[in-house]
């Protein structure tokens, strides 16, 4: 399952393009769309320096796909109870 | 009065002690038989572990004999396509035989075409490098300014040209190096030649170190290049630790795609060359071509596996002495 994120709605709310993120986290423009385009998982060292960028955690930007469709599908569940 | 009413109450309090009592017996007895189901289901469940363990160790038994039995099949199947192709050389042996001989023109017209054809080929590689160059340069121009899907679609283009430009170099460079080789042998040593084809075969080999030297100016170019736009970018393209230096300047995600390609291009080699070593070996046995091909191609599959494993131990070594 590969991870979400929400790197590019955190980096539009900081008006930074890919190139200037991307040399604040010391890598490349390309590294960065790979990653908001989800066809890439940063190491944990990129992670945190993204999330320190951003000025929030890891978990605010990365989610593993399979516990947010668990997390959605409990929402749902509890929105048919009541 | 109030004696009956103390006598009372008394009573009151110890049936209602009684009766406490006897609901915390209950209780007990409903907890001791909770842990008596739980044990029982545990009972179950490390039964049901172990039919697990069993059923995985019998599909296991099953995998491995199914596993030889189709390495026995691919032996067995390679075997008869050998047998086929020893019978067929048995009863076509004389065709087979004169071969070296049908070539003999073919090698001779090779021989003519040396260098018009070395020539040719330097046109084109010098033709395909400039125009390939030129549109890298474009590209890269365009891509600095552009973001997101626009700028992706910028950088592949650069480096599908990149590819395309290097790929076909490389093929030109192939195909000059086979002009070359058919055009000369061990006759041009021993015996007399005819004249002029000793300048002939001369200016061929110079068209062919031309077309080398600007193989290798080609790529300069296209690393400064990079280098111009990406000063992150590290290494001297003439010297020899250029690959790690290069390789140690990308980023994780740049780092990951070319251990994945160099990992692909192991996996072809290692695939193609035991082929290789068998048609050199039987090329060898017909046609008496010389041990020179087995032993190029045998010692090139030997270096690969064996350096392959010596970097893996290598790294396991580094890894060990680390946490040492």
């Amino acid at each position: 399952m590969p991870l979400g994120n929400c790197l590019k709605e955190r980096r539009a709310r900081l008006g930074l393009n890919q190139t200037e993120l991307g040399k604040l986290c010391g890598v490349s423009r390309q590294t960065i769309s790979l990653i908001e385009r989800g066809d890439y998982s940063p190491s944990v060292t990129l992670a945190l320096k993204l999330a320190k960028v951003c000025r929030t955690s890891v978990e605010d930007i990365f989610w593993y796909e399979e516990e947010r469709m668990d997390e959605e599908s409990d929402e749902q569940a509890e929105n048919r109870e009541d | 009065m109030s004696r009956l009413k103390i006598e009372r109450t008394k009573a009151e309090q110890e049936k209602e002690k009684t009766e406490q009592e006897k609901e915390k017996t209950w209780q007990v007895k409903e907890e001791t038989e909770q842990e008596k189901g739980k044990t029982g289901q545990k009972k179950a469940n490390t039964g049901q572990e172990k039919d697990k363990n069993q059923n995985q160790k019998e599909k296991q038994k099953k995998g491995n004999i199914s596993t030889y039995l189709k390495y026995a099949l691919i032996l067995g199947g390679c075997m008869l396509f050998g047998a086929v192709l020893g019978v067929g050389a048995v009863f076509g042996r004389e065709s087979l035989l004169l071969l070296p001989e049908l070539l003999d023109p073919v090698q001779k017209l090779i021989q003519d075409l040396l260098l018009p054809g070395m020539l040719l080929l330097l046109i084109l590689i010098v033709g395909t490098g400039e125009i390939c160059f030129r549109k890298i340069k474009e590209l890269r121009l365009q891509s600095m300014e552009a973001e997101d899907e626009e700028g992706d679609r910028l950088e592949y283009e650069t480096e599908r040209i990149t590819a395309r430009g290097g790929s076909l170099m490389a093929f030109g460079e192939f195909l000059s190096t086979l002009l070359l080789t058919f055009s000369y042998s061990s006759s041009y040593l021993l015996a007399e030649v005819k004249e002029g084809s000793a300048v002939i075969l001369l200016s061929g080999f110079a068209a062919y170190i031309l077309i080398q030297i600007y193989h290798g100016c080609w790529g300069i170019r296209i690393v400064k290049l990079e280098q111009k736009y990406n000063p992150e970018k590290k290494g001297d393209p003439v010297s020899l630790k250029f690959t790690e230096q290069w390789v140690e300047s990308c980023d994780e995600a740049e780092k990951t795609m070319i251990y994945q390609s160099a990992y692909s291009v192991y996996l072809t080699l290692s695939r193609l060359i035991p082929l290789l070593v068998v048609m050199t070996m039987l090329a060898h046995l017909v046609w008496n071509t010389g041990i020179m091909a087995v032993l190029v191609t045998a010692v090139l599959q030997l270096v690969i596996t064996v350096s392959y494993m010596r970097n893996c131990i290598r790294r396991m070594e580094r890894r060990i002495r680390g946490n040492v």
